[in-house]
Order: structure tokens, then C-alpha cells, then sequence
């Protein structure tokens, strides 16, 4: 079966290889049966909170990566919503001028809660882009000033319903996470997140709907093999296992 | 693949919704994701007042089910661990013990925990740290359980360098810190990965150091044999991961 993987990270600091192991990256995504990766840059690079200059410099690698390999790769446009509305349209704008760019990405500059979010989302509206918000539980990390909440997550999917967004690491937003987006059609999340912890995705499926779940690893933090083993080990079925490694996400990012 | 796994468990997980499953539905679940043999404790034995009765228990439910071997949890902390191990010594043919130091507040560095290395050594027994049971994040809102810490970890491994000790539980960093330069610790590969998981184990540390672990019924146990299924490391050191290692260290 081939496979999308909606969550990647193909420049990583720690390779300290720069861009050439982006190609490694992705003949080893190859090798795993996986055509298509989401790119979404090297996004804690330079800490939490990046400035302009940093976050182009993030970006221009994402940029580069997809139009060297405009078949294989969709790239996410990194922000920084704390920069201000005039920065993240800038940097949005700058991104999308390139194909392929189908996405935004947000990390832990801010909660998804915050005002700062509204010109991102009104950004993604415009464009037409997915947006991708990293969620964790806060329950035992108790950093919510600026760290996403699933609940967050989902509030943020529920004020703007236009928008199309991927809440990030179904095992970091555990059964609460899982219940909190029931019945916010315009939210799917991804399957990556910590160790491949038994039940979560066939939880996930249960309650969200097959159509609601998406195969993403979180690579190469994590094993693309272990990644896919969480959908093909949770027991769910051909058909479905198709949905979640690859038809939902064509389907959410439009691709041809 | 035959593997022989490091890390199963048996019992009911109050916080999470596990596959509860008798022992023989746990070998035969083992052996369709081609473990043919596992290392399999007790989970009551963690929140338990004492692991004796679930120790006991559990020697109970693998007999008879040649491919699990027991590996009963050992609780220094309390007065009595030291007929808890002769109680298990008793009951049945055990070659591994597990400690879990978080859940069981046992000080790694303590007399206790001295005590308790020589006494393995005497009886011809290995020692297993349960470092984590799950991600420290996903812990149940009402309890509060950390790791031991990797230099308390480190600390305890350094006093005793000739006990043979099996670290189950860590992640990749830790892995790597507390193998390399400690050729009597073994770590299992339950909660390690990374992009080609085991390329990039065996570049930190040594092949003989590594075991092949599952940690069912916590993680998916498809998960396990997957970092095997399109490795780039040799077939030899794949075999030593997947049997050898284990079976050499638990027969030392
Ligand atoms: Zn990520």
C-alpha cells in the first residue's frame, strides 16, 4: 500500500548534515512505502519562539525541499503568530508563491487560543491552506500560556470553521483529546506522538470516525516502521487502514 | 522471527484501556507478531500493598505455557523483599527479577538496593530496572511518577560494575548514556526509537548490549517487530538483538 505521511520533519538539527539529509530522509520514507511527506521544517531550530529572520531561514529549507521534489514532498509555511499580523501575512504570503506549499504550521510560540491565531486562520482562509497545530495534553506539562492544549486545539478549530486543521499527536492528546473533537468536523488528527501506545488510533477511530484520523510519524524523531505498524497493528481493517496511511490525507491537502 | 521478547506483562492497568489477556491468549498473541518466547511480570504487583499474591499469581497462570517465562517484581522498599525473593525462588525457576523504582519509591543508591544486587548474585539471578512503565507525560492526573533520574541511574550502575542489570525503559538518549562504557548493562528497545531505530541504536551502543522488547500489552506489539522489518543492520546483529542477547545474558 502507499502511503502519506502527513507529519515529517526532514531537516532535524540533530542530523547536522544540512540539506543533504533531506534526501536521505526521503529515500528512506521511500523504502517505507511512503510517496508523499508533509514537510513542516526543522521547527524548534531556534527555540520556541523565532524571530523573522529565523523563521524564513526555517522556511526557505522547507521551500527549497519542494521544489526539488515537487512529487514527493507538500511543505507547511512555519509561523510565528506572536511576530504579529503583518509578519505572519508577509511570511505566508512568501510561502505560498511556491507550489506545493499546501499548509501552516504551528508549534509552541502561543496557545491556539490565543488572539494571535486570527490572522494566521484568516491567512489559511484565503489561501486555502490546512492548518497543523501541535497539541499535547497540558494535564502533567503545565505549560498552557503557550503550549496546545488538544481543547485548545479544537477551540481554535471550532472558530473557524472554514479552516481545515490537523491537530497534531493523537498519543500526546490521549482519550481527552480524542473526546474533545468529537463532532468538530472541520479537525482530523494525526496518529503521531510518544511511544505507539496500544488502542489509541482504533480509539480514535471509534469515536472520531475513520475519516477523522490520519497516519502522520513525527519522523525522524520516530521509526517511519513503527509509525505505520501503530495503524497496521490496531486491528481496523484493509479499507480503513488505507483511509488513515493515505486516502484522508490526498483528500485533506488536495492532491492530484 | 522467533524473537524472544524482554518486556511483557500480565494483569489489569487501572489508567489506560489495555488488552487484558490469560496467558495463554498472550502467547499466542506474541506468536502471531512472531515472538515465539517472552519475559512476561505480574502488573498487579505495581500498585499492590506487596507483589507477593500477584507474583504468585502469575507463576500460576504461565505454567503450562512453555513460551512465557516468569519474572516476578521485587519491592525493596518494603521490610519484607527478602522473603519475597526466596518466596519466588520457591515457587519457580526464575532467572530475572524487576524493580520498579518510581512506582515502588525505592532509592536506587540505598542499602536496600546493595542488598539486594549481592543477594541476585549469590542466587545466580538478574536484576531488571523498570525505568518507566509509560510516557511520565501521559501519567494519570491524580499521581505524580517520574523516572529515576539518568545520573541517579548511572550512580547505581557505577557502584555494582560487575552485576549483570537490564534497564527496561528508556528512551534513545538515555539508552545511549547508560550503555556506552558499561558492558554488564543491557538495555531493551521498548520505548527506543528514531528514524531506522536500530542503525541508530547500534552507532551509540554496543550490538551485545541491546534486546529486543515489546512491552505488550502497553505498546502495540506490531511496533516491536517493525524495527526490524526494513533495517539496515546486518542479519547476525539482528539475530543477537532478536534471542541472542538475551538468552546469553539470562544464562551468564
Ligand atoms: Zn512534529
Amino acid at each position: 500500500m502507499t502511503v502519506l505521511d502527513a507529519h515529517t520533519h526532514p531537516h532535524f538539527r540533530e542530523h547536522r548534515a544540512g540539506r543533504a539529509a533531506a534526501d536521505v530522509f526521503l529515500r528512506e520514507a521511500r523504502r517505507h512505502g511512503i510517496e508523499h511527506v508533509v514537510a513542516l521544517g526543522d521547527v524548534l531550530a531556534f527555540g520556541r519562539s523565532p524571530n523573522a529572520d529565523q523563521l524564513r531561514s526555517i522556511n526557505d529549507d522547507t521551500l527549497w525541499l519542494v521544489k526539488r521534489h515537487p512529487q514527493q514532498v507538500t511543505g507547511f509555511c512555519y509561523l510565528n503568530p506572536t511576530l504579529g499580523e503583518r509578519a505572519v501575512w508577509q511570511e505566508v504570503e512568501r510561502c505560498v508563491a511556491v507550489p506545493g506549499i499546501r499548509g501552516l504550521k504551528l508549534e509552541v510560540a502561543n496557545n491556539a487560543r490565543d488572539a494571535c491565531m486570527r490572522p494566521v486562520m484568516k491567512a489559511a482562509e484565503r489561501y486555502g491552506l490546512v492548518v497543523l497545530q501541535h497539541a499535547w495534553s497540558m494535564t502533567k506539562i503545565k505549560q498552557r500560556s503557550f503550549h496546545t492544549d488538544p481543547e485548545d486545539a479544537v477551540l481554535l478549530a471550532r472558530r473557524f470553521p472554514n479552516v481545515r486543521v490537523i491537530m497534531a499527536h493523537l498519543t500526546g492528546c490521549g482519550v481527552r483529546g480524542v473526546l474533545a473533537a468529537r463532532g468538530c468536523d472541520n479537525l482530523v488528527v494525526d496518529t503521531s506522538g510518544a511511544a505507539p501506545e496500544a488502542g489509541i488510533v482504533a480509539y480514535a477511530v471509534e469515536k472520531l470516525g475513520v475519516q477523522r484520523v490520519i497516519y502522520g510519524s513525527d519522523a525522524p524523531i520516530r521509526d517511519f516502521a513503527v509509525a505505520i505498524a501503530r495503524i497496521t497493528g490496531a486491528g481496523l481493517g484493509r479499507d480503513a487502514e488505507r483511509r488513515i496511511l493515505r486516502d484522508n490525507a490526498r483528500e485533506l491537502l488536495r492532491l492530484p | 522471527m522467533n524473537a524472544f521478547d524482554a518486556l511483557t506483562w500480565l494483569g489489569h492497568w487501572p489508567f489506560a484501556f489495555l488488552a487484558e489477556r490469560r496467558a495463554a491468549d498472550l502467547a499466542r498473541h506474541l506468536r502471531a507478531h512472531g515472538i515465539a518466547r517472552a519475559l512476561v511480570s505480574p502488573l498487579d504487583a505495581v500498585f499492590a500493598p506487596e507483589p507477593g499474591p500477584a507474583n504468585r499469581a502469575l507463576f500460576r497462570a504461565v505454567r503450562g505455557v512453555a513460551a512465557l517465562e516468569p519474572v516476578p517484581v521485587i519491592n525493596p522498599a518494603l521490610p519484607d523483599w527478602r522473603d519475597q525473593l526466596q518466596d519466588c525462588l520457591d515457587h519457580a525457576p526464575v532467572r530475572l527479577v524487576r524493580v520498579l523504582p518510581s512506582y515502588h519509591r525505592v532509592t536506587l543508591t540505598g542499602p536496600a538496593m546493595a542488598e539486594l544486587v549481592s543477594t541476585c548474585r549469590q542466587r545466580g539471578v538478574k536484576l531488571a530496572i523498570q525505568v518507566r512503565l509509560i510516557d511520565e507525560r501521559h501519567e494519570h492526573h491524580a499521581v505524580s511518577i517520574r523516572p529515576p533520574k539518568v545520573a541517579v541511574l548511572a550512580r547505581f550502575l557505577d557502584a555494582f560494575p560487575n552485576a549483570p542489570v537490564l534497564l527496561s525503559g528508556l528512551l534513545r538518549t538515555e539508552a545511549a548514556t547508560l550503555a556506552a562504557g558499561r558492558p554488564h548493562v543491557r538495555v531493551d528497545l521498548a520505548f527506543v526509537e528514531w528514524l531506522d531505530t536500530l542503525r541508530t541504536t547500534l552507532a551509540a551502543v554496543p550490538a551485545r548490549q541491546v534486546v529486543f522488547a515489546s512491552h505488550t500489552p502497553f505498546l502495540e506489539t506490531a511496533a516491536a517487530p517493525a524495527k526490524f522489518a526494513r533495517t539496515r543492520i546486518t542479519p547476525a546483529a539482528q539475530r543477537a538483538l532478536l534471542t541472542g542477547n538475551l538468552e546469553r545474558f539470562l544464562s551468564a
